[in-house]
């Protein structure tokens, strides 16, 4: 049985953590590395940054933020935004980047997952993909890309295909229509990409109680991605674990609980 | 003073990293000449066998690594680094290994994902309980795994502890001087650190 990993999601911005931090104690506000810290502490299994900003000037400070996470969490971190070639991934992975997760960018150049994939190895390449519900669709959702600003007339069941094609090593599904609403994750949307694609899947967007994170795991995800409800606290990791453990699912549980 | 061997591929630094946050001098090494006045070896993994091997080879560092395990210090090989301990693997036919454990590297088989991509638990072995390097993280302990293929060493004594994933997954070894495990342990939080913290410790104070 896989075990289902629970991965709180930090959007970055100048270096700077921007999401729902507003109730975060005030010691980690704000900053990646003291957030992430506090994350490994308490029994996340991985972490995510997306950079928000990801122009070409705040490259830099992006980077700066992974080394220094990387010297004082020992969990596997995925880092993406803005990631358009080889190059830009090499130096995330050199800084001390697990995974890369490509999003706009590989829509727009699906090369980019298979080069990515056979330079360092295609358990490094996430692709994130944000979809929206579109009954125009054979399979009734469409990509967005941009953050959610453009559509690409791609159906999601075909573009995930084509990942796997790609050699890519996981999928992170973001549902824009569920992301900040609170109602849970689109399981259907969850249950028919499983059935698409072997690939590892993560979850996105939507959670609001405990019972969410148990319907994903439902819906097939292997990774159940959170960002608001950690950051409010409104559940400590341990409580989702247990929940998950609660109802049958393998998850690691061996980090104190705060 | 650890070495960690830095063969040019993939992300590498992780390990020295964790040996950085406890604080234990540690260098990379990129040639046979810097194994000079190192207690302790570390051999990080991240790729495939084939490569791993080539690599280790131009650069003159498998022929350092047998040298130095000769002399009876400690070695620590994580993941490729512990699979190139080995005669050869199925990932690769026809490279060698580095033949310091006589068996195979087999592709991982079931019913069940490759990679193995995940958080996994550890048992060990009843004749392990008191082993230095795992004795004070529990009856079990979690552990991040991230491979496609696992050792199948002939003697099977060698075996300190194993996973279940698809099979029993040989987690953790100990021959003599020569330990390896197929985690990632600079990735699994504090039971990581701490089994790193037990690496060090044994090559400051012997007694293997």
């Amino acid at each position: 049985m896989q075990t289902v990993r629970i991965i709180p999601c930090l959007d970055v911005d100048h270096g700077q953590v921007v999401k729902g931090i507003n109730f975060v104690d005030l010691t980690h506000a704000g900053d990646p590395v003291k957030l992430s810290k506090f994350y490994d502490e308490t029994g996340a299994d991985e972490l995510v940054y997306l950079d928000i900003t990801a122009s070409s000037e705040e490259r830099n400070i992006l980077l700066d933020v992974v080394e220094r996470t990387a010297e004082q969490v020992f969990i596997p971190l995925t880092v993406g935004g803005g990631i358009r070639s080889k190059e830009d991934a090499r130096l995330l992975l050199r800084k001390g980047a697990d995974k890369i997760s490509v999003n706009s960018a590989a829509v727009k150049n699906p090369q980019l997952i298979s080069d990515i994939a056979a330079e360092f190895g295609n358990q490094c390449v996430v692709v994130a993909i944000d979809v929206k519900a579109n009954p125009k669709f054979q399979s009734g959702y469409e990509v967005f890309i941009n953050g959610g600003r453009t559509p690409t007339s791609k159906d999601a069941l075909d573009w995930v295909k084509t990942c796997e094609d790609l050699n890519a090593g996981e999928l992170l599904i973001t549902s824009m229509d569920k992301d900040g609403t609170k109602s849970g994750y689109d399981l259907d949307l969850l249950v028919s990409i499983r059935a698409s694609v072997k690939l590892p899947l993560i979850a996105s967007g939507g959670v609001g109680t405990l019972k969410d994170f148990v319907d994903g795991a439902q819906a097939g995800a292997d990774g159940l991605l959170a960002a608001s409800v950690f950051h409010y606290r409104e559940f400590t990791i341990s409580q989702v674990k247990d929940e998950l453990i609660n109802n049958g699912y393998k998850v690691r549980r061996d980090a104190v609980a705060k | 003073m650890i070495g960690v061997v830095d063969y040019g591929i993939g992300n590498l630094t992780s390990a020295k990293k964790s040996l950085d946050y406890l604080g234990v001098d540690s260098k990379l090494l990129t040639s046979k000449e810097n194994f000079k006045s190192i207690d302790g070896l570390v051999l990080p993994g991240v790729g495939a066998f084939g490569p791993t091997m080539t690599a280790l080879e131009q650069k003159g560092l498998a022929e350092a690594i047998v040298e130095y395990v000769a002399q009876g210090k400690p070695y620590l090989g994580i993941c490729v680094g512990m699979q190139v301990l080995f005669d050869s693997s199925e990932e690769n036919p026809g490279q060698n290994g580095l033949s310091l454990i006589q068996g195979k590297v087999k592709k991982l088989s079931g019913e069940i994902r490759i990679p193995q991509m995940q958080w996994n638990q550890v048992f060990p072995k009843s004749e392990f309980t008191e082993d230095k390097l795992i004795e004070n993280l529990g009856d079990s302990f979690w552990m991040y795994f991230l491979h496609s293929y696992s050792v199948c060493p002939i003697d099977e004594s060698v075996v300190g502890a194993v996973c279940e994933y698809g099979g029993e997954i040989v987690s953790y070894l100990n021959k003599d001087n020569i330990f390896a495990v197929q985690f990632h342990p600079e990735k699994s939080s504090s039971a990581g650190l701490q089994f790193m913290s037990n690496f060090v410790n044994l090559c400051r104070t012997g007694g293997f």
